[in-house]
């Protein structure tokens, strides 16, 4: 561990220690006791239940075991339920129907391009290495994948996609009902608190049923919500934290960098970070919590084909660029006029040029998100008149876009305009919309092996009976998670946290009489 | 613009829905047997409690309801927790029925009782309030003014 990650763990964890519910101590586990009498027990808990969780979930029931999934939230799927879930994979099916050669190598080499050297390369190529058994995992349990895709960052086409979260939680979700009844209960509104050690060992979580997480004030969720009954849960072989990542908890991540509190974000509204705060409590590690990954409602790599321009009217971006360093500069440029996000215009050649237009549909039909929606105009008038700007100084913006497109040269920003493919401001409709980057997957989290067990920053060693897996974890991904390589990180995880866990040998565990 | 006329063409249509469905519902609401629970609490804890947690629905309030309609008998009122949608429907029909009245919604796949995320999974609570102004869940994530009004 380098010396700036211990400092940053230990500033966290000394707030933890304020913020968490239980107000446990850093590095005491507060529920040290041999002796635990716990109202329920079962071989293994999942917390989360998203896709790393449901899987890990499956995966340990398929394996025998009695386990329980417990969810904060009103709703079971995390943030996977409400996501596009598109899924790299190599040695799919649509892959060898096409004749397309790929390797765990090739896609692990493609995630560590854009990590800029953040995270752990072992993790990343774990993670390229489990596609193909994931895939078919998937594949068995009913989920159908109706697309294949070539997408932006990935040198050969490989990702698969299934119609979004939806179509990829439900099955699974009834898949564990119909099959795994007698073995798989899960448990929304099931919020963990702490975990119960019993000789240096995870045995159990407190939790409380019943939990009403707060919409009114979620901010404060973690600190203030009173809800629920107390329960203590027993775990025979142990734990599996897929408790997702923290893009909704802006407290965090203004803490990190400021500038993200600007942010918008989509995510889980339960996305936030109480119970890794707990984990490390504990003494968890965590690792790259500063990291952050910017998205939009329509592709980064979709920008390029339309203008960017302040309330003032004025470019201030090289609109064709990745996707934090204009999504960073959009933040500032936002913060400068008080929170009003700029304005992004794109004339019919450039919403032609789309490369993926099921998002750019999404976003006309005002269904891609909070402020996601896309406007249809005639005429650059009615673009003024609608986004509250005066006529000519958005002509004049125009004019110098256009004329800047004809030298060649973008003087000013540096845009590559020989890439444009006709796309300008002149072809009459013009699609506009206000964009706010939004944080929508978080890298850091929780350090773990890439058996998926869970690391003490104390000790250096992993904790026995603790596992985690997917967006709750730090360090695969680095920088900027590869797009689409979200999925094949829960699935990894998922699966290799399941077979660890239950491959641990149980401890008696008391039950209340 | 022909879009913003579709989109304008839907509120306008979600509107009529919902006055029609209004004044439908007002009708349904005369023939609704309501079976009040039989409570330990005396008359004047209930309306003390009324007073305490008072409630925001007109029509639940028309009706008269008091605590123990919707929440069962108890005795701390500490130990009352919001709905679960089986005691909505109790009234209210069943999740399907629910889902029908909000049917011209699902061409564009945003009835919120049988959305693309939620299908049937939501609970009524999660927007439906009755002591809190309601909100709309969908809220969280998405622009729902383009498609549809206030929650009842």
């Amino acid at each position: 561990m380098d010396r700036r990650t211990f400092i940053k763990t230990g500033a966290i964890t000394a707030t933890a220690a304020a913020l968490s519910v239980s107000s446990i101590a850093p590095f005491v586990d507060a529920e040290e006791n041999t002796d635990t009498e716990f109202d329920e027990v079962f071989d293994i808990i999942v917390v989360g239940s998203g896709l790393a969780g449901t899987t890990s979930a499956i995966t340990a029931a398929e394996h025998g075991n009695k386990v329980l999934v417990v969810d904060k939230m009103n709703i079971l799927g995390g943030t996977s339920l409400i996501s596009g879930l598109n899924f790299s994979c190599v040695g799919s099916d649509e892959q060898k129907a096409r004749g397309i050669k790929d390797t765990p190598e090739l896609m692990a080499e493609d995630m560590r391009k854009v990590s800029e050297d953040y995270g752990d390369p072992e993790l990343s190529l774990t993670v390229a290495r489990m596609t193909t058994r994931f895939y078919h995992f998937l594949k068995d349990r009913g989920v159908v994948f109706k697309e294949f895709k070539q997408l932006g960052g990935h040198s050969v086409a490989r990702a698969v996609w299934a119609g979004g979260g939806a179509f990829v939680i439900r099955p699974l979700h009834a898949y564990a009902r119909e099959n795994l009844a007698d073995r798989l209960t899960m448990r929304k509104r099931c919020k963990v608190d702490d975990i119960v050690f019993e000789n240096g060992r995870a045995v159990g979580l407190k939790v409380r049923e019943n939990y009403y997480f707060d919409f009114d004030d979620p901010q404060n969720d973690d600190k203030k919500n009173k809800t629920g009954t107390v329960k203590y849960i027993g775990a025979k072989k142990g734990i599996v934290f897929a408790s997702g990542g923290y893009c909704r908890d802006k407290k965090l991540l203004g803490a990190e960098a400021d500038i993200l509190e600007e942010t918008n974000s989509d995510a889980n509204p339960g996305a936030r970070s109480g119970t890794m705060q707990m984990l490390m409590s504990h003494g968890a590690q965590a690792v790259n919590l500063s990291l952050f990954r910017l998205a939009y409602p329509i592709p980064t790599e979709d920008l390029m084909w339309g203008m960017l321009i302040n309330p003032d009217g004025k470019r201030f971006v090289n609109e064709f660029g990745n996707r934090n360093t204009i999504g960073m500069t959009i933040l500032k440029e936002k913060k400068k006029f008080d929170g009003k996000a700029p304005l992004l215009i794109y004339d019919q050649t450039g919403a032609d040029n789309f490369h993926d237009k099921q998002r750019f549909q999404l976003s006309m039909e005002a269904k891609n998100g909070y402020e996601g929606t896309m406007y249809k105009f005639q005429t650059l008038k009615e673009v003024a008149k609608y986004f509250g700007y005066d006529p000519r100084v958005l002509q004049k913006a125009v004019d110098e876009y256009n004329a800047a497109l004809d030298s060649g040269v973008d003087q000013e920003f540096g845009k590559d305009f020989s890439q444009m493919n006709g796309a300008a401001l002149r072809k009459a409709p013009f699609y506009a919309m206000r964009l706010t980057p939004k944080c929508t997957y978080t890298p850091g989290g929780v350090r773990i092996t890439k058996e998926a067990q869970m690391i003490n920053s104390a000790t250096g060693e992993t904790f026995e009976g603790l596992f985690a897996a997917g967006e709750a974890t730090g360090g695969v991904h680095g920088a900027m998670r590869l797009t689409a390589c979200s999925v094949p990180d829960c699935g990894a995880f998922g699966l290799i946290s399941g077979d660890n866990v239950s491959a641990m040998k149980p401890v008696k565990l008391k039950m209340k009489s | 613009m022909k879009k913003l006329f579709i989109v304008l063409g839907i509120i306008m249509i979600a509107s009529i829905a919902f006055l029609y469905q209004g004044m439908n519902a007002k009708e349904q609401s005369k023939k609704t047997d309501v079976v009040l629970p039989a409570t330990t609490l005396s008359a004047s804890k209930l309306s003390e409690l009324k007073n305490d947690y008072p409630s925001k629905n007109d029509q639940h309030k028309k009706l008269g309801f008091d605590c123990v309609t919707c929440h069962g008998d108890f005795k701390d009122p500490k130990e009352v927790l919001p709905l679960e949608n089986k005691q909505c429907l109790t009234c209210h029909g069943d999740y399907k029925k629910v889902a029908e009245r909000t049917s011209f919604l699902d061409k564009n796949e945003v009835n919120p009782h049988d959305g693309f995320h939620h299908k049937d999974e939501l609970d009524c609570a999660s927007c439906h309030r009755e002591h809190k102004p309601s909100v709309n869940y969908c809220a969280n994530c998405h622009d729902t003014k383009v498609w549809m009004k206030a929650t009842p």
